[in-house]
């Protein structure tokens, strides 16, 4: 008697995207998706779901964790009872003189809190300017350097483990030309948090027809209205840059430079308008 | 390693768990942190696991419940969002953490689900549990988590495929500058 093997349900299509399928089930389903194109559709839509949710939430888990939430599971203090004096008269004057106490520290710490206040928003506000002058007129090409550094063959990159996964909403803008890049022959590889500190950014790696690498950066746009990024910037002969709204976006792609300016045209206008901060 | 080092490694998946479950957004939010200082409060006076796996578990099986609990209180609230466990799609929420990382994509998308469905795709899909562990933190059959997380990638499927038709009409040139 011939082996019939079991109908592919949808049970099977996410198994096959989560991983959970044996080997021999996961040829059965390759199987059906190379015949059934509409079902292929499905799948890596769910694929792509997943990479992009990981990587819009991947930058929480870098994040430093508040001290609120380390001290709720350290290990509890002993209380030590305190110490009242016995009497009705010595309870009284015990009790004013917490009373005056806590007075006196609460309007202590009321003054050293607005000193502090004052003395940090005088200084932050000399450095903020600095800063914002400084970092506006590299944040482009950094960006740029980021996704160009990112350009390697797939087959090359590491593969990211759930628990490698970084960062944050930056996907947001780029979900929406998703559809538009896959038209172009671009497929969504992977997406995660790169670069450090001010360079962070969010990219999507894709790779075109020939296999070869094409990523895509997002971050937010630090100058909102930097003269160097309000058009689309060349940063090396493999990457450029542009802003979109309050996002920054860079290209890069082994491409000639009339092939990735057309592509990052493409991805212009196929981004969702965004509002300028 | 201690049970409390443990903890202390889990904490930012928890934090990212919270905001995915509660807010549907990677912004940074307080309520989201109460929620995991609330869980970590409940487990320690509960007990502990001493299995790693079981910790892990267990603790996000119990952040999933005080989430649930605290929905059904909103839902006393206002119940016109909330009766379905659907989030509404906070801009300004989303806005905090990163003013450019507009929230019209996946967390709008995530947020028109209903709760039990963006439960079961944010074990498997942002945490990477397996089938098995999803359903044992969620006390569902298999077949249960299955169906939640069929309901909710086709859901966001559908949710995301009408994102592009609204910037389609966009057709703005950009001029390359030196």
């Amino acid at each position: 008697m011939a082996f019939t093997p079991l109908p592919i349900s949808d049970e099977d299509l996410h198994g096959f995207i989560d991983n959970e399928l044996d080997d021999e089930r996961r040829e059965s389903v390759l199987a059906y998706l190379a015949a059934v194109p509409t079902d292929a559709a499905r799948a890596e839509t769910w694929r792509q779901q997943t990479i992009l949710l990981r990587a819009a939430f991947s930058q929480v888990a870098l994040e430093q964790v508040p001290a609120s939430l380390i001290f709720s599971f350290a290990p509890r203090l002993i209380t030590l009872p305190s110490f009242v004096p016995s009497g009705p008269a010595a309870r009284d004057a015990y009790t004013r003189r917490v009373q005056r106490r806590n007075l006196a520290f609460t309007i202590a710490a009321f003054i050293a809190g607005v000193c502090i206040t004052l003395a940090a928003s005088v200084s932050l506000s000399r450095y903020s300017v600095h800063s914002e002058l400084t970092a506006g007129a590299a944040q482009g090409p950094a960006l740029a350097h980021v996704a160009a550094s990112a350009l390697k063959p797939v087959d090359e990159a590491e593969p990211i483990s759930p628990d490698s996964v970084t960062l944050a909403g930056a996907v947001e803008p780029a979900l929406g030309i998703l559809p538009s890049l896959k038209d172009e022959g671009l497929e969504l590889v992977r997406g995660e948090f790169r670069g450090k500190g001010d360079d962070a950014a969010t990219c999507l790696d894709f790779v075109d027809a020939a296999r070869a690498p094409v990523v895509l950066c997002i971050t937010a746009a630090k100058v909102p209205g930097a003269a160097d990024v309000q058009s689309l910037a060349i940063a090396s002969s493999n990457s450029l840059y542009w802003r979109e709204g309050a996002s920054l976006y860079a290209l890069a792609a082994p491409f000639k430079s009339a092939k990735l300016i057309a592509l990052a045209r493409r991805i212009h206008a196929a981004l969702p308008e965004q509002p300028p901060e | 390693m201690s049970v409390r080092d443990e903890l202390s490694l889990l904490t930012p998946r928890l934090r990212r768990y919270a905001r995915a479950l509660m807010l549907a957004s990677p912004a940074p939010s307080d309520g989201a942190d109460e929620l995991v200082h609330a869980t970590f409060t409940r487990i320690l006076d509960c007990g502990l696991s001493e299995r790693k796996s079981d910790l892990i578990m267990q603790v996000f099986s119990l952040l999933t419940q005080l989430n649930r609990e605290n929905q059904q209180t909103v839902q006393g609230r206002v119940p016109d969002h909330a009766a379905s466990g659907t989030l509404q799609a906070d801009d300004s929420l989303a806005r905090v953490g990163n003013p450019a990382m507009l929230p019209k994509g996946l967390c709008a998308a995530l947020a028109t689900l209903r709760l039990d469905e963006r439960e079961a795709l944010l074990l498997v899909g942002l945490e990477g549990f397996s089938y098995a562990q999803a359903a044992r933190i969620l006390h569902l059959s298999r077949s249960g988590l299955l169906s939640r997380l069929g309901h909710a990638r086709t859901r966001l499927a559908e949710t995301l495929a009408d994102a592009p038709t609204q910037a389609s009409a966009r057709r703005l040139h950009l001029r390359v500058v030196k």
